[in-house]
């Protein structure tokens, strides 16, 4: 593929990125699940899991419905340390591109801040994104994050 | 008197009565009783659960773990029977298995790589001989006299446990009549393993061994099934309890009937109930009836470090693993059956969600034990806990609102770390 459709693909994907960790850290979860399809798949695999081909994952949602129960629970039901999660993504690399899909891969890590005002690598790890292409804009048919953070500190309830 | 001696006797002191109503909270705190913990449970007459047998299947396949805080290696020997010992090399000391799962023909420690069979056998020591006939080891130095420090295991089906002295009771004792018929119920056909799950608590491991006996805070701390107005049936709560010492126990909800009364809930004013939510996908919760009694809920906790859950169709041990005074790491091994179909593996990966760190019903588990763990570190030397739920009712432990297990448990505790 030549140089501008490759930029078109990365720009798209890193404006993408850039408005999904946005809504994230500012913790506008609600806006979340309209980053997928309907039938969009979310889903974190601990790398041990991952790389050994064991299914089991530690937060699933295999459509927007189930990101939005994911959702009322973080407001209504968990109990949780209030806390912030900041996210930073790095060295997006595109897999795939075709007229009406893109595959990407990143890195990402995620820093959280507690209420005692410290902040600590909560997670880090690569998530690879499945994309379909809108008009001007991508929503993703599947994202699948594997962290090598395998280790969870206290427990997970905000989507990364 | 050593120093860990007084610190012993003064924690022994605070304990304000024998009935396990009230426990000091030093004992979540204080680096002594740590130590006795890893001393008179871990290293003591106990079997710590180690792995399942599915995460091992084939000679040569190993994971690495810990017994307290002694770090063990789980193999499968080449005979098929499952192995342990302490991953320490009898040389200088050094870890010889570096890796968290793998396979392999024998151990080498990287340090003078001395070589270990998977039984934990001494193979090998470079330059034994000595170099051109000089130095070397001592003529007497018999290879087959020594090896890893071997840990004693046994299995229960497809648990496999291990325990340093030879005078534990054997397995099967250890369980007991009254814990035997659970663990039977969950592990009755071959299971295949799903996966690991890791969660980092900053908190005392006994404090997670408490949650797991205490059905009490079910309703209150876990707020899932009230908040999305999930009718609950109405449940049988069949607790066990294993009466010769109280350290193991069994909290099973079998249900009984459909109910969608939540009137239990505005009675008695549980302020976080709201009966406007909905899932818009219930699928998660929707459970496949796989077992011959209707159970929904099995929390089954095997002192010192084992938990087996059931909860829907989502089946997984629980290891419970020390660190400090002030931190465990609580190691979720989810498993299916080996005949599972396509759907009920799926099921049970989507309901993956009700356990684990990001569990709908688990993650507050966490949450809850760090709450207490920094409250009481700062006054732990003089305050202690209350807990009088169900005190003095006969078959007390058979109710949901009782904290008889905790009681229990607790007794069975002091009996060990006094005796």
């Amino acid at each position: 593929m030549s140089l501008a459709p490759r930029l078109h693909d990365r720009l798209l994907v890193e404006e993408f990125h850039a408005d999904y960790v946005a809504c994230l850290n500012e913790l506008r979860l609600e806006e979340w699940p309209d980053f997928f399809v309907e039938n969009g798949q979310y889903g974190l695999w601990a790398r041990e899991n991952w790389d050994a081909g064991l299914p089991a994952p530690m937060f699933l949602c295999r459509n927007r419905r189930q990101m939005k129960d994911r959702v009322t629970a973080y407001r209504e039901a968990n109990i949780y340390p209030d806390h912030w999660n900041r996210h930073l993504i790095s060295a997006t690399r595109i897999v795939e591109s075709s007229e009406d899909a893109i595959v990407a891969a990143s890195n990402y890590a995620v820093l959280q801040t507690r209420q005692d005002g410290e902040s600590f690598v909560y997670q880090a790890g690569r998530c690879y994104d499945r994309f379909q292409r809108e008009i001007d804009r991508l929503l993703l048919r599947e994202r699948t994050i594997v962290y090598d953070t395998l280790a969870v500190r206290t427990l997970f309830v905000l989507p990364v | 008197m050593s120093a860990t001696m007084e610190n012993v006797a003064a924690a022994d002191r605070q304990w304000p009565n024998a009935g396990g109503t009230a426990v000091p909270y030093s004992v979540f705190t204080d680096q002594a009783v740590f130590d006795r913990e890893q001393e008179r449970i871990f290293r003591g007459r106990t079997w710590s659960f180690l792995g399942l047998s599915a995460e091992i299947p084939e000679a040569g396949d190993f994971k690495s773990t810990y017994i307290g805080d002694t770090p063990v290696v789980l193999v499968r020997e080449k005979n098929g029977q499952a192995a342990a010992w302490v991953n320490r090399c009898i040389h200088r000391g050094a870890k010889v298995c570096r890796h968290n799962r793998g396979k392999v023909r024998n151990f080498t420690c990287v340090y003078h790589q001395w070589q270990y069979g998977l039984d934990g056998k001494l193979l090998g020591v470079p330059f034994r001989k000595g170099l051109k006939g000089m130095s070397g080891m001592p003529d007497g130095f018999d290879m087959g006299e020594h090896r890893l420090p071997p840990i004693r295991v046994e299995n229960h089906g497809a648990l496999i446990f291990g325990t340093f002295r030879d005078d534990t009771p054997p397995l099967a004792e250890y369980l007991g009549p009254d814990m035997l018929p659970w663990l039977d119920r969950v592990f009755h056909k071959p299971v295949i393993f799903l996966g690991t799950l890791r969660q980092r608590m900053k908190s005392n491991w006994k404090l997670y061994f408490e949650n797991v006996k205490d059905p009490y805070h079910g309703h209150l701390l876990h707020l899932f099934h009230n908040s999305f107005n999930i009718g609950r049936p109405n449940m049988d709560v069949a607790s066990a309890l294993d009466e010769r010492t109280g350290l193991h126990s069994a909290i099973v909800a079998v249900k009984t009937e459909k109910s969608d009364d939540t009137s239990i809930y505005q009675e008695n004013r549980v302020t976080t109930f709201r009966d406007d939510a909905k899932l818009q996908d219930p699928e998660v919760i929707r459970m496949r009836e796989e077992f011959e009694l209707p159970v929904t809920n099995q929390i089954q906790s095997i002192f010192p470090s084992l938990v087996v859950q059931q909860i829907h169709n989502s089946l997984a041990a629980r290891q419970i693993i020390p660190k400090s005074p002030g931190e465990f790491e609580l190691v979720f091994h989810l498993f299916g059956y080996e005949d599972d179909d396509e759907e009920l593996r799926d099921m049970r990966l989507l309901q993956a969600n009700l356990i684990g760190p990001a569990g709908y019903i688990s993650m507050e588990d966490g949450e809850a034990t760090e709450l207490v763990q920094a409250a009481v570190s700062p006054v732990g030397t003089d305050a202690s806990s209350m807990m009088l739920m169900g005190e003095g009712a006969p078959e007390g432990h058979k109710s949901l609102i009782t904290e008889e297990l905790l009681r229990a448990f607790w007794r069975g505790y002091r009996g060990i770390m006094e005796d």
